[in-house]
């Protein structure tokens, strides 16, 4: 039966081949969206509740003067706060972003203990203002050494002289907690960029805050926001685990756009199907009516249909997600370098199979109730 | 292959013998064709029994083609009663008048109704799919069939590959393979020519004779009366 089955899913070779990619396209984008969806509920590798990022309540990247900081640093409660700017780059006619922290050595180490810095890399670090520490996955990845020089075209900020190069010297690699994001970046020091970059003057992209302990981070970063109520711009401040989390979501809605998108591709996926679908029973209605005369119940039409349908749809699901999991899995690198990402391949590639299943039932299922209906004597009477 | 007394409706199987295997009484068959009411078979009574060969003749529209899809249990009486190997089947439900049909009716059409993207093979195998028999058993089955009508040779054509008569024997084993008790053949010879059309003939005949089969045959072709036991003529729903 399952031969009877494959052989009539494949019987008119263009329209079958033609479903065929249109479903792995479908599952392609799925997979894809599903994958880089899972960056929004992924727990952020560098996220504790224990320290707190205090950022411009308007806008990520509206920045905050220097004035917050000591603000910040005269709340109760707060034992240690440190300025922190982003710094997007990538190699000069390179491939693949990489992410850096522009920070002030002198206090950074008190707020990102788990960056596990000692004395004598805070001494080289000290030593040269253009230097920076650089996190041990992405020293491997990029085969970066202790005196390395390395020029990066930073993406996000540019210099006084209007260039978009930055020239560093590696001073040594750091091993982070296992887990922390610092570890697929580099920090470079917060002098250096503030006083080089252009037109900002000294504003920061954040501030990290480490409490006492004793009080929580909810209680804390109500302190914050109060202490700067009055301050222009407004704050936000968020444990860490809940500011990665909230950026990301603000990220466009990622989650909701996703589901629209995927809402939208199966819409349209079962649309041109069902359509397909129902032509091919339709020009098989006397087969239907020659079965049924050779015993074959309703039931056997509408699981030889279906068949047809979940077959179809299982393998293009299969096929598609496949293909996107091999296009993340060489994508991966650089998407890294703007999230912390990992993709279970297995489980969307079962999540993905099953979906397939699922739409490819619910597709067949008015052409099958058609095909279990037709009448034998009036069909082949008007053969 | 070994079958099993069905008779139904509780009768002792030594009654259900001696009874005609085809009993039909009081059967009439109408359609309505938009406000107009069409009889196509008029209160018939006929009885038949097995290993009979027997012509249903009649011009077209006569209502042979309806007799025999009654038989068959493709088509239900308006009223009356058909009843085979003491059977009632105008009172299955349509899902026990396909289990029915699978076990006893072989049905042969005029245009053979074979599977184009099958083999010869695989369209004799299709009524056995449906049911518990093994691989192996359902080889030996459709190598039998195919045997019987003389195209173990062809067993991987497709219908395209093969003439109309050996299409029709393809379709002649596709109906014995399961080893049924009645054959009904719709205009069999209809698309055939001469020499063609007495091989099918005497397939019939044999099959009749041999393995006691009740073979029906609506058709047009006075060449028939040659091979059939009985001849039963109908003109406007009505045995002559």
């Amino acid at each position: 039966m399952i031969a009877f089955v494959r052989k009539n899913m494949f019987r008119d070779g263009l329209r079958a081949n033609v479903s065929f990619v249109a479903v792995m396209l479908t599952f392609f984008l799925y997979v894809v969206i599903r994958a880089l969806s899972g960056i929004v509920d992924a727990p952020p590798a560098a996220g504790t509740d224990a320290r707190l990022m205090v950022t411009n309540r308007t806008s990520l990247f509206g920045g905050l003067p220097e004035a917050h900081l000591a603000v910040v640093r005269q709340v109760q409660d707060v034992a240690s706060a440190t300025p922190v700017s982003f710094f997007i780059g990538r190699p000069p006619r390179g491939s693949g972003q990489i992410f850096g922290l522009a920070v002030d050595p002198e206090t950074y180490t008190a707020v990102y203990q788990d960056a596990n810095i000692d004395e004598d890399l805070l001494a080289r670090w000290r030593a040269e203002k253009r230097s920076i520490l650089v996190g041990a996955e992405l020293a491997r990845a990029k085969g970066w050494r202790t005196g390395d020089l390395v020029t990066l075209e930073s993406l996000n900020i540019v210099r006084r002289d209007g260039a978009s190069d930055w020239r560093f010297v590696v001073a040594g690699e750091f091993e982070a907690d296992s887990g922390s994001i610092a570890e697929q970046a580099f920090l470079a020091r917060i002098d250096y960029v503030t006083d080089a970059r252009l037109g900002q003057g000294r504003r920061y992209d954040m501030l990290g805050v480490r409490g006492s302990g004793r009080i929580g981070s909810d209680g804390l970063g109500e302190r914050i926001e109060k202490a700067l109520q009055f301050h222009a711009p407004p704050v936000r401040a968020a444990d860490e685990d809940s500011f990665v989390r909230g950026q990301i979501e603000e990220f466009g809605n990622l989650r909701q756009i996703t589901f629209y998108v995927l809402a939208y591709a199966l819409a349209v996926l079962s649309v041109v199907l069902i359509n397909g679908v129902a032509l091919s029973i339709r020009s098989r209605v006397k087969e239907y009516a020659t079965l049924k005369t050779l015993g074959y119940t309703s039931r056997h039409l509408i699981a030889m249909v279906l068949g047809e349908t979940v077959f179809l749809l299982v393998g293009g699901a299969a096929a598609g997600a496949g293909c996107a999991l091999l296009v993340l899995h060489l994508a991966q690198d650089t998407i890294n370098g703007m999230f912390p990402f990992s993709v279970n391949a297995p489980l969307l590639l079962i999540e993905a199979v099953t979906v397939g299943a699922m739409v490819g039932a619910a597709i067949g299922l008015l052409p099958a109730h058609w095909a279990s209906r037709v009448s034998v004597v009036e069909t082949l009477r008007s053969a | 292959m070994l079958k099993t007394f069905n008779g139904a409706d509780g009768l002792e199987e030594s009654v259900v013998r001696a009874l005609p295997y085809l009993d039909m009484r009081g059967v009439s068959k109408s359609y309505r064709l938009q406000s107009e009411e069409v009889v196509a078979v008029r209160s018939l009574n006929l009885t038949a029994q097995r290993g009979e060969f027997i012509a249903l003749m009649g011009p077209s529209g006569s209502g042979k083609t309806t007799l025999l899809n009654m038989v068959a249990g493709l088509e239900r009486p308006s009223t009356g009663e058909i009843r085979v190997g003491g059977a009632n089947v105008a009172a299955m439900s349509e899902g026990e008048v396909t289990r029915w049909r699978r076990g006893t009716v072989g049905y042969v059409f005029q245009f053979y109704n074979l599977f184009p993207i099958l083999t010869a093979y695989e369209n004799v195998e299709l009524p056995l799919l449906t049911t518990r028999l093994s691989g192996p058993v359902r080889e030996q089955l459709v190598r039998t069939a195919l045997d019987l009508v003389g195209m173990s040779d062809r067993l991987d054509h497709r219908p395209a590959q093969l003439s109309g008569g050996q299409q029709q024997r393809v379709a002649l084993a596709r109906a014995v393979v399961a080893d049924p008790e009645i054959l009904a053949c719709d205009e069999p010879t209809g698309d055939l020519d001469r020499v063609t059309a007495d091989q099918v003939l005497s397939m019939l005949r044999l099959l009749a004779k041999s393995s006691g089969k009740l073979v029906l045959i609506a058709t047009h072709d006075p060449e028939v009366r040659g091979y059939v036991d009985r001849v039963i003529r109908i003109r406007k729903g009505v045995i002559e």
